[in-house]
């Protein structure tokens, strides 16, 4: 075996260590071009590799002396290289400058190539590229031999490019991979939207090396900055960017991602926040937030060295896709939450206004008294009241018994149903007749009264020992007043209006005397008002005939027979108002 | 829940909004807002066909509250009219209600709105009362 032989063989040897000891194309290809050239006695030498586009590119290029080649495309014959790509079959030309078509080249005789060895990369049958070697001073400097063993080496080379190709794609897709599990643990990790988002930036930002992130989101007509980071990011929040304008808002009227390498050729850029930020952008990519199926939001990114490329367009959209879900959960859980504080507020409120109801009911013997409230709501605007009154000619103290029913439900009804309450026990003066109290009281609520809110109420001051009733009705269901003596009910009706309409109005009293198994019911409009599946109330002929059936049992048993038979009444329909009962019996 | 809105010459112009359906707790707003677009487009002798009306709730008292005041604004000739009515001697001359069901008049009745507004059952007489 000659010295040359060995040499060479030696090379294919390093050529293939080398090839075996790093997955790194570009350090593999250098070292493949240093050695070609050194065996081959090549002026100079590249390598092409196809790239995703189709197109031809320089990957590894080398001078004698190992420099690197300006601008070597402007150099060679770049036709020889596309004959060897397309064709697949190498070519030697030992004289370029007299060898049949080369020498028509313009490249061959302007540059005065002497010798050119050129042997496509084959791997599967298919061309990847092509390597290239030459010799602008001497001719027939390249023989057989060096064809046979750069097609030899290319051979190796080719497999070599698959293998680091495959390699680099499960690297980069166990890269994507490892940034998307790091994503989605920081996506369930916590529920705080704006941490979630901005981890979020931060891995694609590491990952594509970009100057900037930001998620942008939809509020009307305008895409809002919600977390941005990298340069001017702590700038960009006031500022807005009008759908369909920017790329931003071409992605978000488009629902598909897009990027432009020179934003200031791209008609779509939205000058604005560069300008107000002083930022300056060069490249832009972005790609929608989408939840079902409508745009929320969207991702941007900018300025990546080198530019995007459309894989990096799928990655941000795979991100967009897991972002938009996490902004979702977030926004959901935020509404459980606000929901929570809600019904905390609520249960409070309840509490509170449970509270400005009577502990308990008066014990005054010879006499029972029992109420049910059941606001609709968690809270309501009906309400009773039992209190101790001096008459205005009464020696002994009087038993104040008070029932109210709000316009409205939930907590607007409960906040005027406070003010009602208040206002009435503060009017319920001393020495003062039930109607002065209750026509003071209507002055204070009318003058309080927001957005013609009114209150209708009935108040009665019962004196134990007489079973003297003095009413006022302002414009409340009439309570229902049973006589044992003939076993009749009558009504006690109204004695003036509702109180809230006008500071000026009066109201009038009534005196009604109970005897010794009388009772009165009183009640709001939520009882007889009740309605069943068919939308038929339960009326105040029910709770009539039900109280009359009842007449002999204590002033609870009373209300717990109209509220069993009120509730067998609506099978399950949801009630509507607040059910309030008060009853008053003499044993 | 339904209103038309008409305008019929008595001895004054007068805006007559006929409701149909419930007035309550689901509609009164919009009850009142038609109301209160055409007091702020001139009206100021309103009369309200309830006929059509089934339901009348407390908020639907609360609507009527609400017109009857803003007809009833804070000038001297209105200051009279509130003592008027307070006093029990008059009832409101720029809102009146125009043949209600039993049913509805009977709430009314409850409450007292029958106290401040006049309550017509003949669509003539009610046109010819407004002055």
């Amino acid at each position: 075996m000659s010295q040359p032989t060995a040499d060479r063989l030696a090379l294919l040897y390093r050529v293939s260590q080398a090839f075996n000891s790093s997955l790194d194309l570009d350090a593999v290809l250098t070292r493949v071009m240093d050695e070609v050239i050194a065996i081959t006695r090549a002026e100079r030498g590249f390598l092409m590799l196809y790239d995703a586009d189709g197109e031809l590119a320089f990957r590894a290029a080398r001078g004698l002396d190992r420099q690197t080649i300006d601008a070597p495309e402007f150099q060679i014959s770049r036709g020889l290289v596309e004959r060897v790509a397309r064709e697949g079959v190498p070519q030697l030309a030992s004289d370029a400058q007299s060898d049949g078509w080369l020498s028509l080249r313009a490249s061959v005789t302007d540059l005065h190539l002497r010798s050119i060895l050129c042997v496509p990369l084959q791997s599967k049958g298919s061309t990847l590229g092509v390597i290239y070697v030459d010799n602008r001073l001497q001719s027939g400097i390249f023989t057989q031999d060096d064809l046979e063993l750069l097609s030899a080496l290319a051979h190796q080379a080719a497999i070599a490019i698959d293998h680091a190709r495959l390699f680099s794609d499960v690297q980069s897709k166990l890269s994507s991979l490892r940034l998307l599990h790091d994503i989605s643990a920081d996506l369930t990790s916590t529920l705080d939207l704006n941490r979630v988002l901005i981890a979020c930036l931060q891995r694609v930002q590491d990952l594509l090396g970009v100057a900037t992130a930001s998620i942008l989101m939809v509020e009307g007509d305008d895409l809002v900055f919600q977390v941005a980071i990298g340069d001017k990011s702590d700038q960009v929040k006031p500022f807005r960017v009008p759908m369909g304008r920017g790329i931003a808002g071409w992605v978000a009227q488009n629902t598909r991602g897009t990027f432009s390498n020179d934003v200031a050729r791209d008609p779509r850029f939205y000058h604005r926040v560069d300008d107000g930020t002083g930022f300056v952008t060069h490249a832009l990519m972005a790609a929608p937030l989408i939840v079902n199926e409508r745009v929320i939001g969207v991702v941007e990114v900018s300025n990546k060295p080198g530019g995007f490329a459309e894989s990096d367009l799928d990655l941000l959209s795979t991100i967009a896709g897991g972002a938009a879900i996490a902004i979702e959960n977030a926004r959901l859980y935020q509404i459980a939450v606000e929901k929570g504080r809600i019904e905390r507020e609520l249960q409070v409120a309840y509490e509170v206004q449970s509270s400005l109801l009577p502990a308990a009911t008066p014990k005054i013997p010879g006499w029972e008294f029992a109420a049910l409230w059941q606001p609709a709501r968690v809270v309501g605007g009906d309400y009773y009241d039992f209190i101790s009154v001096v008459g205005a000619e009464h020696a002994v103290p009087l038993q104040g018994i008070i029932i109210g029913d709000v316009t409205d439900k939930g907590m607007p009804a409960a906040l005027f149903m406070a003010l009602t309450r208040s206002t009435v026990r503060a009017s319920l003066v001393p020495g003062r007749s039930a109607a002065e109290c209750i026509t003071q009281a209507n002055a204070l609520i009318a003058a309080d009264s927001p957005n013609g809110m009114f209150v209708s109420l009935f108040y009665a001051q019962l004196d134990p020992t007489t079973g003297e009733l003095t009413y006022v009705n302002a414009g409340h269901n009439p309570p229902l007043y049973y006589r044992a003596a003939n076993g009749t009910l009558s009504e006690l009706t109204r004695t003036g209006i509702v109180l809230g309409i006008d500071a000026e109005f009066s109201f009038e009293q009534r005196t009604v005397t109970l005897q010794p198994g009388d009772f009165v019911l009183l009640y709001t409009d939520g009882v007889t008002e009740a309605a069943d599946a068919q939308a038929d109330e339960f009326g105040v002929e029910r709770v009539r005939q039900i109280i009359l059936n009842h007449r002999d049992q204590s002033a609870g048993e009373l209300i717990t027979a109209v509220k069993t038979e009120l509730d067998a009444f609506a099978k399950g329909v949801p009630q509507f108002d607040d059910i309030t009962m008060v009853a008053v019996k003499w044993l | 829940m339904e209103i038309g809105v008409s305008q019929v010459q008595g001895k004054v112009p007068v805006t007559v909004l006929h409701v149909a359906g419930d007035l309550n707790a689901a509609t009164y707003e919009q009850f009142q807002t038609t109301a209160k677009q055409a007091i702020d487009a001139g009206a100021r002798s309103v009369l309200v066909d309830l006929s059509g009306v089934h339901l009348m709730s407390s908020a639907g008292m609360r609507a009527l509250n609400n017109i009857f005041h803003w007809l009833t604004s804070s000038s001297a000739e209105n200051e009279e009219i509130r003592k008027g009515i307070v006093s029990g001697k008059t009832k409101s001359p720029h809102l009146k209600l125009l043949n209600p069901t039993p049913r509805v008049l009977e709430a009314l009745k409850t409450a007292g709105f029958d106290m401040f507004l006049e309550i017509h059952h003949n669509s003539k007489d009610a046109v010819a009362s407004f002055e």
